[in-house]
């Protein structure tokens, strides 16, 4: 295709329609945004860096069983003026839960929308962060190997800082409502979050995402999370989007010592879904949970890539992911843990449990080890299978119709993820939600 | 007990003691791969005109393609023209008896306690001896053609039975599948052929030994093994080679084929020169290993203990198609020093109510690396299909690496796939309760590893399980404490 000179003075080759797509609109798009020199010119790299990569093929280690030829069928817009009024927030808000609700219309965060009740959470935008010199001292910005969170830096509106005093508890969970606006036109979305957590301090939140308009969308979001010594962290994220949006999700954490993370990623529905959640070990004795769920039916494709870093020692990592796939759907698991060198005395558990319902139904799993520290304990397990032929009999011979026992057996495979959650509304809504999804009437 | 001293006694002697070098005059093809060596081997072994044009398309495909980069091994690159890539024992003819043969090469087999002589024939194992490119000696020929056993060096088999060889040969491993399975099939001298006939079971465990003796060579054989309907054969692949500074290549390719309700048993005890403490020299040992199992019911056992080379890259793999086949794997890889070893299997169900089983022993000492990379793979029609694999490794130290990279892939709901794996060191308790009872740590760390790796040795032949748990213990030497 067509050699395009941007203004960094380098010719590239376009290999793709998706990525012409974006060169096209780069140049205009810099000038027009008005940004800081330094955050222009950290863009300007990142775009650079996409055009060098181009998109992933099933050749990349990383991306072996997606082939994302299908976005070369998009004309995708960048993010326009919000369509968002009052009344559809509301619908999207969790009723009879007191939460702090964050909206974030096409990735960027509307105040107006949204409701704080809790005074230790702290909200800047990127404006803000960077005349307080909190850019400057906390956050650096990097380049990375993922082409759609490279994609991100480049074509991101703004950051949005949400930070957790030192020794505060945020004693109400945290709702983050990510809006995705497809009313005007196909549309690519690029939200980017950074939550510190600073020392001492808990916090709970829950990320939502919700779709409105019929126009094709996508998301390429990058959520950084610094939790520091001795602070907890909880994140919940429930995914259940139509089959017009396209989600990519890049979830990076860096945890100090004694810390404690959990992560739950509670994926329902979605045509193309991939999650990519990484934590870093910055400090000794820290731990971290991940717990993941994914329903894939229909033609859908839900894709989990798990990293784990242990680059200190005495820290502690367990994870579970529990798969349903079923019609057309494939689901792919890829979970990593690496022990540095020196990593003494880590811990890290890995689990990876998948029902197939359908002969066209597909999982590819890839849990791997990565070991240079000998005094640990780590392993991991995966299995694939169908329903338990006896316990369908052991039901059904107590007058249970197979629909009911095959759901009931369902439910309670994934019942072991949704009880993580520690927020008990959260909790029951979930149970809800799969337990509709079971019956085929999840909206 | 009494064993336990016999390996401390092993343990005192040299580290690889089959180091030595055989003073046998050779004749090299000159160093370098292009058509000419081709047609220079080809033409020395008097080969066919259909070996050689699959030679010679063989390497035009090579030629076309890229040296792979995705183990987990790291290497200087290879210049591909700095190696012969023929060698032999000069004044070479087929012997007709052992008299005849050089006695040097008698030694050097003696050295390394293989039964070539005659009075050894109470150890009842066949031998075909590959030496750097040639087999010079196979032994118990008649005895198996009375059952009508082919076991014969494959430059022979190309003679005596060319449709055989033409029907099967890259018939499993064609020479498109990778870049050192296309340059074997392109510079392949020799290696052994066996065919087992229908119903016949063979009586006796058939062996080859490899060797490479020549430097700067570069050793590829190319082993083909036909089990017809209903027959059973167990064979047995051992390997050395002298202790030099340059690292040599060994790019072989195994084919088996099982028919119906044949079964196919393939041990390996691999014993490549490691390469020093430094981690100097070393065999590179990048071999494609495949078995298809043809027909309904019939059986693929690969059974390998790996101890030496510099670098293993190496999936001995079982393709399941027939309805009912079973593939098996079992492996311990031990790396000690600067070894690499990226090792695994891959189970390719296609058939119904086919089964696989994997298990895997790493053990990582001194600065190595060790790496189980396996497929499991379902297919849409294998139903019924089912799979267990187990991976554990040990660490002994904390400078080496364990890794583990397996891929399953999944897409027939009937089918049951398990996979665990561990990762570990020997526990201080288990060390403290040996001590505990006068065993020294050294003693208690290769009891723990023979316990640890029992599962994959009792399914090697008795001869080849003792054999193979000295090396274990050799090789362990000087990575306690």
């Amino acid at each position: 295709m067509t050699g395009l000179k941007i203004n960094t003075g380098v010719t590239m080759e376009i290999k793709s329609k998706f990525i012409e797509n974006f060169a096209n609109k780069f140049d205009t798009y810099l000038k027009v945004s008005n940004l800081p020199e330094e955050i222009t010119q950290f863009k300007a790299k990142a775009f650079e860096r996409v055009l060098l990569d181009q998109i992933p093929t099933p050749k990349m280690e990383e991306w072996k069983y997606t082939n994302l030829a299908f976005l070369n069928k998009f004309n995708f817009d960048l993010a326009a003026l919000p369509t968002l009024d009052c009344k559809t927030v509301d619908k999207f808000i969790f009723q009879g839960l007191k939460a702090n609700v964050l909206v974030f219309n096409n990735g960027k965060f509307c105040k107006e929308f949204s409701i704080i009740i809790d005074e230790a959470l702290e909200i800047e935008t990127l404006s803000q962060a960077l005349s307080n010199g909190f850019v400057g001292n906390n956050l650096k910005f990097e380049l990375v190997s993922d082409v759609f969170t490279n994609l991100n830096a480049a074509f991101f509106e703004d950051i949005t800082f949400i930070r957790i005093k030192k020794n505060a508890i945020i004693k109400h969970p945290v709702h983050l409502l990510q809006i995705f606006d497809g009313n005007l036109s196909q549309t690519s979305i690029f939200p980017r979050t950074y939550i510190s957590v600073e020392e001492n301090a808990q916090a709970k939140f829950i990320e939502t995402y919700q779709k409105i308009g019929e126009f094709d969308t996508l998301s390429a979001s990058l959520t950084e999370i610094k939790i520091a010594a001795f602070a907890r962290f909880d994140f919940v994220r429930t995914q259940i989007l139509p089959d017009n949006h396209i989600f990519f999700g890049q979830t990076n954490v860096e945890q100090n010592r004694n810390s404690v993370f959990n992560d739950i990623t509670f994926t329902l529905d979605g045509k193309f879904i991939r999650n990519n959640l990484n934590t870093k070990f910055v400090g000794e004795y820290a731990e971290t949970h991940y717990y993941g769920f994914y329903f894939a039916d229909k033609i859908n494709y839900i894709d989990n890539h798990t990293f784990m870093d242990h680059a200190f020692p005495n820290c502690f990592s367990n994870e579970i992911y529990k798969g349903i796939v079923g019609d057309s759907a494939t689901a792919v698991f890829n979970g990593k843990i690496l022990v540095r060198p020196d990593a003494q005395k880590t811990n890290a558990y890995q689990s990876n449990k998948n029902i197939l319902l359908s002969d066209n139904a597909t999982i590819n799993a890839k849990p791997e080890l990565e070991i240079y520290a000998d005094d640990v304990k780590c392993s991991h397990g995966a299995t694939s299978g169908t329903l338990d032929e006896e316990q369908l009999f052991y039901l059904r011979s107590r007058g249970i119709n197979y629909e009911n026992a095959r759901n009931l057996l369902l439910a309670a495979f994934g019942e072991e993820i949704i009880e993580k959650i520690e927020i008990p509304q959260i909790q029951n809504m979930l149970s809800e939600l799969f337990e509709s999804k079971l019956v085929g009437k999840l909206q | 007990m009494e064993e336990n001293n016999n390996i401390l006694g092993n343990l005192a002697e040299n580290e690889y003691k089959y180091g030595f070098v055989s003073s046998i005059e050779q004749e090299l093809a000159p160093k370098g791969l292009n058509e000419d060596i081709i047609r220079f081997i080809s033409a020395k072994k008097n080969e066919p005109g259909f070996l050689l044009e699959w030679r010679l398309r063989a390497f035009h495909h090579w030629q076309k393609m890229k040296e792979p980069n995705w183990a987990k091994v790291k290497y200087p690159p290879i210049d591909y023209q700095d190696i012969h890539y023929y060698a032999a024992p000069k004044n070479f003819n087929k012997y007709k008896s052992l008299d005849e043969v050089d006695p040097e090469i008698l030694k050097t087999y003696e050295k390394l306690g293989i039964p070539l002589e005659e009075q050894k024939r109470l150890a009842g194992v066949a031998v075909d001896a590959v030496l750097d490119s040639v087999s010079v000696a196979t032994t118990f020929k008649e005895k198996l053609e009375e059952l009508g056993i082919i076991f014969c060096p494959i430059s022979e088999a190309v003679h005596t039975h060319p449709e055989l060889v033409e029907k099967y040969l890259g018939s499993v491993v064609p020479y498109t599948d990778n870049y050192f399975a296309a340059l074997n099939s392109a510079v392949f001298s020799d290696g052994s052929f066996v065919y087992v006939p229908k119903g016949v079971r063979c009586p006796m465990e058939l062996s080859t030994y490899f060797r490479i003796n020549a430097s700067s060579t570069g050793q590829f054989e190319r082993t083909l093994i036909i089990a017809d309907e209903g027959s059973y054969v167990s064979y047995l692949e051992g390997c050395t080679a002298p202790m030099r500074d340059e690292n040599q290549l060994h790019a072989a390719v195994v084919e088996l084929i099982a028919h119906k309700n044949a079964e196919i048993k393939y041990s390996t005890v691999q014993n490549w020169y490691p390469g020093d403490k430094e981690g100097k020299g070393g065999i590179y040992n990048f071999v494609t290993k495949r078995g298809l199992c043809e027909g309904e019911n019939s059986k693929i056992s690969w059974t390998q203990v790996e101890t030496g080379s510099a670098i293993t890259w190496k999936y001995p793999s079982c393709v399941l198609k027939g309805d009912n086949s079973v593939g098996e794997f079992y492996s311990v890889a031990l790396t000690n020093n600067f070894q690499q070893a990226d090792t695994g299997t891959k189970m390719i169900h296609l058939g119904k109510n086919t089964k696989s089983r994997i298990v895997s022993k790493g053990i990582s000492a001194g600065r190595s690396d060790n790496s189980y990379r396996g497929l499991v793979k379902i297919s849409k029609k294998a139903d019924g299909a089912r799979n267990f694999s187990q991976c554990d490794s040990l660490l002994l130290g904390d400078k080496c690496g364990a890794h583990t990279f397996p891929y399953i892939e999944v897409a027939n709901q009937t089918a049951i796939v398990e996979h665990e794996a561990t990762t570990s060191k020997i526990s201080e308790d288990i060390i403290f309760y040996l001590n505990q009872r006068g065993i020294s740590t050294e003693d208690a760390v290769a009891l723990i590893v023979h316990g640890y790796a029992k599962e994959v040795l009792n399914n090697l032949p008795m001869e080849f399980a003792v054999e193979a748990k000295k090396l274990l213990s050799v090789s362990l030497e000087g990575s306690v404490g």
